[in-house]
């Protein structure tokens, strides 16, 4: 192992999301309360013409020094494709690292894990409605992490995982074990994910999705007594993970410290959330012990909260349980009210919003929470942001399957 | 950055095999075996529960069971153990109904299950819900790195759990075609090929207790493997189990400068055929 004094810190960011394609356009739409969430025509086989859903508008490499292969076209590639590689290539670039300049051992060094919950779905679907026939003779081909870290020269491990909703809040954690070990000295982690037309119309079956189709930036509304379900999303968030020692020779600027990491399952349901909250907050529990931390240190609790009856009660009750009493005096927000859900993408963009939070001690708001259910008290943080210092922040993330899951990122020293 | 051309030397990821296990079933075989009791000992799945999985969910559950038969802590606890499921191309029969639907009936034709039992997550997810594991529970890999993705993510894992659950184990499971079902465009499946599952139990155990001679799995640098000739990190599945079986210390490449070292235990594969009766001990 590494030595304990060295911490994991965040380095490099690149986003694509609906609120903004860089962490001070993010910041600026979540310190302002203003939602990503409008009518959008996402193709053929929907349910209807329009949706209401959180877009991403648009999609381009943008930062200078930001490398990919000459031979990668993003106007070839699918939009799975370009919201893994574009805020990769944009988080290396950020961190300052140049895989072009790197030798070929440090390149063998630089791992990259993507939390993508359903990628081969997702390009059998884009095929097939295109007219291709994929699915019913399906190619073995390297999966899309392995084709983005070609893509943008970096040689070391990789891996997809998928935990459902909290697909990317995974990759972010075991890309703490991957420096933990010494396995290797820099991680590209986060996730991202699609709008499709057939995830649209499995969640809308499932009855998860909100059908207020009324006014579109109201449709999203964690906690509030009148939520009726979650309004999808898509885009991608990377981050760029690194220890504080290898950063700090490097002079890198960080973002903050990936303090404590915990994940768990309830193991009852395939769908449902456990209302029983013992394994959410031990997730919780989990990461504040790894992060040597108590409840009372936590400044900011960014909540999974998608706008789900079900789930939205179950959580605040797994954060009570796990705060104690601290739960009614830190300010909790889910951000997922102007985002929308990003799936798989989800926990990679609330870990960001946290960042924020430490970066402008600012308190993200919840918006539309107009009257809040007596089944989630907390110490919520309606409609408008508010200004407190922000050291440590607690990011939970929950998944289809019972996966559990929580981030404690804290201000670097 | 680290300037090292293998692993550092305090590099620790090591985990003890307390099980292995195998099993393989042809496509037309596996909609009986879903419907069978899954059961062992008092490890048992609820009625139906695979009612609307996929077949490499199935086939999955099964080498669990297969691996709970051999493991060598008779009637251990399992609900702190974590499972990892290494899946590759899971769920095309399902999506491609799926799309058919879609496309001919419209979105009201599209299953709700489609997404939690069809998805990277599902095999994991079924494991950790329908035997009770409360550690992390996920899906690695989809494509054709699936089995060297797993291996890498069950003993990375390994060093995280031995501290928040001492006495936790990592269910991996790794499954897959050896050929892909083929289709025709109304969605039947024109031929019947075989599905395989792996299940490997693992202990996560200090680096000082190596030992060659025990069944164990590790990353190491390439320089200090004894084997030569790794198998590329895209090896399929089909390979690693016919390895496993003859017991063969088989190493898989990580990257160019790391590879996972497996020395397996003994085993008995299973080929599935319906109707037959497989488990040999019963809840009393």
């Amino acid at each position: 192992m590494v030595s304990k004094s060295s911490q994991i810190v965040i380095t490099g960011i690149g986003a694509t999301t609906p609120l903004g394609n860089s962490f001070d356009a993010i910041g600026d739409a979540l310190q302002a309360g203003r939602s990503g969430i409008d009518w959008c025509d996402i193709g053929t086989f929907s349910r209807q013409q329009q949706h209401v859903v959180a877009q991403v508008q648009s999609v381009n490499l943008t930062m200078e020094n930001a490398v990919v292969s000459p031979s990668w076209r993003i106007d070839k590639s699918s939009r799975l494709e370009q919201f893994a590689i574009v805020p990769a290539a944009h988080a290396l670039a950020d961190a300052g690292i140049q895989p072009s300049s790197c030798t070929f051992e440090q390149k063998n060094r630089i791992g990259f894990i993507a939390g993508i919950g359903a990628e081969q779905l997702k390009d059998w679907e884009r095929d097939f409605l295109d007219g291709g026939h994929d699915v019913f003779h399906a190619k073995r081909q390297p999966s899309l992490v392995h084709r983005a870290a070609q893509i943008l020269d970096i040689h070391g491990p990789a891996a997809t995982v998928a935990a459902a909703c909290a697909s990317s809040g995974y990759a972010i954690a075991l890309g703490k074990t991957w420096l933990e070990t010494g396995l290797i000295d820099a991680c590209v982690v986060g996730g991202c994910d699609v709008l499709s037309p057939t995830a649209l119309a499995a969640f809308h079956n499932l009855r998860a999705l909100s059908r207020r189709d009324d006014n579109p930036e109201k449709a999203s509304r964690p906690f509030d007594q009148d939520r009726d379900g979650f309004v999808m999303g898509e885009g991608g968030v990377f981050f760029v993970l690194e220890r504080s020692d290898s950063a700090l020779s490097r002079q890198s600027k960080i973002y903050g410290v990936l303090a404590g990491v915990g994940m768990s399952s309830d193991a009852t349901h395939m769908v449902t959330p456990c209302s029983d909250p013992v394994q959410a907050s031990r997730a919780i529990t989990e990461a504040l012990a790894d992060a040597r931390l108590s409840p009372a240190d936590v400044d900011y609790i960014n909540a999974h909260a998608a706008s789900t009856p079900v789930g939205d009660a179950a959580e605040a009750g797994a954060i009570r349980d796990a705060f104690g009493a601290a739960a009614m005096k830190i300010p909790t927000s889910s951000t997922k009210s102007m985002s929308g859900h990003l799936i798989s993408g989800a926990a990679a963009f609330e870990a960001l919003a946290c960042l924020v939070a430490i970066q402008r001690n600012i308190i993200p708001p919840t918006i539309n929470l107009d009257t809040p259910d007596e089944d989630c008290l907390l110490r919520h943080v309606p409609h408008h942001s508010i200004s407190l210092p922000v050291r440590v922040t607690a990011s939970n993330s929950f998944g289809f399957g019972g996966s559990n899951l929580c981030l404690i990122l804290k201000e670097a020293a | 950055m680290n300037h090292s051309p293998s692993l550092p030397a305090d590099f620790s990821a090591l985990c003890q095999i307390d099980s292995c296990a195998t099993v393989c079933a042809h496509l037309s075989e596996i909609q009986a075996l879903a419907r069978e009791k899954h059961a062992y000992g008092s490890h048992s799945l609820p009625t139906r529960f695979l009612r609307h999985a996929d077949e490499q969910t199935v086939i999955g559950v099964r080498s669990i069971l297969e691996a709970m038969a051999t493991d060598t802590l008779e009637n251990s606890d399992i609900s702190n153990d974590a499972v990892i499921a290494a899946t590759c191309l899971a769920g095309q029969p399902a999506a491609a109904r799926t799309m058919i639907g879609l496309r001919d009936k419209g979105p009201v034709a599209v299953t709700p299950h489609i997404v939690p039992q069809c998805s990277l997550h599902s095999v994991a997810s079924a494991a950790s819900v329908g035997f009770g594991m409360h550690g992390p529970n996920f899906g690695v890999g989809g494509g054709i790195h699936a089995v060297s993705e797993g291996l890498l993510l069950a003993v990375t894992l390994a060093p995280m759990l031995a501290i928040t659950s001492p006495s936790a184990r990592i269910w991996l499971i790794c499954t897959g075609w050896d050929q892909q079902p083929s289709l025709e465009p109304n969605g039947e499946v024109n031929n019947d090929p075989l599905c395989r599952g792996l299940t490997l139990l693992l202990k996560p155990t200090p680096s000082h207790s190596f030992d060659n001679t025990r069944p164990q799995i590790r990353i190491i640098s390439q320089q200090d493997s004894y084997s030569r000739g790794h198998c590329p990190a895209d090896t399929p599945l089909k390979e690693l189990y016919e390895r496993l079986e003859n017991r063969t210390r088989t190493t898989v490449a990580i990257t160019n400068s790391c590879v996972i070292e497996i020395t397996p235990p003994k085993l008995s594969p299973k080929v599935y055929k319906s109707n037959e009766t497989v488990f040999r001990k019963e809840a009393p």
